[in-house]
């Protein structure tokens, strides 16, 4: 990893928002984005600057997306008002815009959100918008659980389960208050509407230190019986980088009531499907079975979670090797521009 | 002697101009010249695209995960590094790679590595990442060497540095 380092004389609001709108070329607007929503100043001034950025002509639309996005941290649904004013200010051509408010509000709306958002997929042809946008629908429904709103995951062919035998076997243990508040932590950079009363649990995959956070009370009698009423988000996990030691959100576990028991889905934050299952539930437990989807570049992966009696035990199994990748389109050196 | 090739990826490739390929090439030339100072040369630089209706909005990576999963989800099968450019990295962050990448890109992990194109440093970038995949980790003391975590810094390489490079399985 590489990181752009600038002086600290650069880290100033004027040059930073300059740089936003590409007159600094030293400094990507990237970075200069990324800066300017970490400024040691005061949030609405950090704010401000971040609006101005958003409604400055001059201002790339991808960069403008990244403006929502750091909005929507920094705010939460406090940047909701921004966000849907960034959609009405946007042609109606600009699909990375589009993007990042179904994005957006997928992770920070409220309840009443979900029409707007259904709106984006109703009103484009452009398949990425529809595909985000479809997600952050669904996200909101799960975050909100809104037993009206019809939800389904994805439709995927699913991976048989791997053999055991020269694969990472794993078993969930319950996680310490540290790796706790880290990962809440973490989680919370991408999605500030994660409460505090979380449980949290590890799996240690292979190289990989996964933190499963829980709301709390999920695995008792009532807990269990939300799973069969109403869309959850169930859990979000972090992962930890094992070369810096950085956590970061990187899946969200979603279900729901469906035919014959609850669907589960465990999938990126960005929407894209990894696992996917279905759920039992009798008296007072849970035992959900989760295999990966057929995807390049995923490894073949089956889960078993069951929920009773105040616990919660992940276990599974993960295969070394995954459904290899596209391949590119190889093109002449000056071609493709 | 000892010689290494890489795959150039456009990610979202109607984003990039014509100033974005010169970019590319002059980091590419870079990166052959610093390497050839402790004797691995560039051999094979080919060339992909992946077009924006593709690319599932990985042309923007928004995260270090985003980054490994662009790296899973798409593979050159030959024994070139991959490297995925892309216009935006968000952050401070510019490059990812892992450290000893492997030969065999089936098996799971980060398989390749990811550059930003910033003009005037992507060189520093590309060399740095191909770095990491060869086998190099940071040296956070010297900031005139390549490894150094942050760009721009010196851009050299040591002998020790060069012999690391030189036993990677994908060193012919």
């Amino acid at each position: 990893m590489v990181r752009v380092e600038i002086p600290e004389r650069d880290r100033q609001k004027s040059l930073l928002s300059e740089a936003a709108t590409g007159g600094v070329e030293r400094i990507p607007p990237s970075l200069a984005v990324d800066l300017l929503a970490e400024l040691e100043i005061s949030e609405q001034e950090r704010s401000e600057a971040l609006q101005a950025v958003l409604r400055n002509s001059r201002t790339e639309s991808p960069v403008k997306a990244l403006v929502i996005h750091s909005l929507a941290r920094l705010r939460g649904s406090e940047a909701v008002p921004d966000i849907l004013d960034a959609l009405r200010e946007a042609p109606e051509q600009d699909s990375a815009v589009a993007v990042a408010v179904a994005t957006a509000l997928g992770r920070v709306g409220g309840a009443e959100q979900v029409g707007t958002v259904r709106g984006l997929v109703d009103s484009t042809s452009h398949e990425r918008v529809r595909q985000v946008a479809r997600f952050a629908t669904n996200l909101l429904a799960h975050r909100h659980g809104l037993a009206d709103q019809v939800v389904e995951f994805p439709e995927a062919g699913l991976q048989p389960r791997p053999e055991a035998t020269g694969a990472s076997v794993f078993r969930s243990t319950a996680a310490g208050q540290f790796r706790r508040r880290e990962s809440l932590n973490a989680a919370r950079h991408d999605l500030p509407w994660l409460s505090e009363d979380q449980d949290s649990y590890e799996i240690q995959c292979g190289r990989q230190l996964l933190t499963v956070l829980v709301p709390r009370g999920i695995t008792g009698k009532d807990g269990i019986a939300q799973l069969t009423a109403r869309p959850l988000v169930a859990a979000v996990i972090t992962a930890r980088k094992e070369s810096s030691g950085e956590s970061f959100a990187s899946l969200l576990v979603l279900t729901h009531p469906g035919k014959g028991g609850v669907e589960a889905m465990v999938s990126r934050l960005k929407g894209e499907p990894f696992l996917l299952g279905k759920g039992t539930v009798e008296r007072d437990e849970a035992v959900f079975e989760l295999v990966s989807v057929q995807a390049p570049g995923l490894p073949a992966v089956s889960v078993r979670i069951r929920l009773d009696r105040g616990q919660l035990e992940i276990s599974g199994v993960s295969s070394q090797r995954k459904v290899a990748g596209t391949a590119p389109e190889q093109v002449a050196e000056d071609e493709g521009l | 002697m000892p010689s290494i090739s890489i795959n150039v990826i456009r990610v979202g490739s109607e984003n990039f101009t014509s100033s974005d390929l010169s970019e590319i090439l002059k980091a590419v030339n870079f990166t052959r010249s610093t390497y050839a100072s402790v004797g691995v040369t560039l051999a094979r630089v080919e060339h992909y695209i992946i077009p924006l209706a593709r690319a599932g909005g990985r042309d923007v990576i928004d995260s270090n995960d985003e980054a490994v999963a662009l790296t899973d989800e798409w593979t050159v099968q030959n024994n070139a590094v991959d490297v995925f450019f892309v216009k935006t990295y968000v952050g401070s962050v510019a490059g990812l790679s892992p450290v000893g990448g492997p030969c065999n890109k089936d098996a799971k992990g980060m398989d390749g590595a990811v550059v930003e194109l910033i003009p005037g440093i992507t060189g520093h970038i590309l060399a740095h990442e191909i770095g990491h995949y060869l086998g190099l980790p940071h040296l956070n003391n010297d900031s005139t060497n390549l490894m150094f975590p942050s760009v721009p810094n010196g851009g050299n390489l040591s002998t020790s540095q060069g012999n690391t490079m030189k036993g990677h399985c994908f060193i012919e």
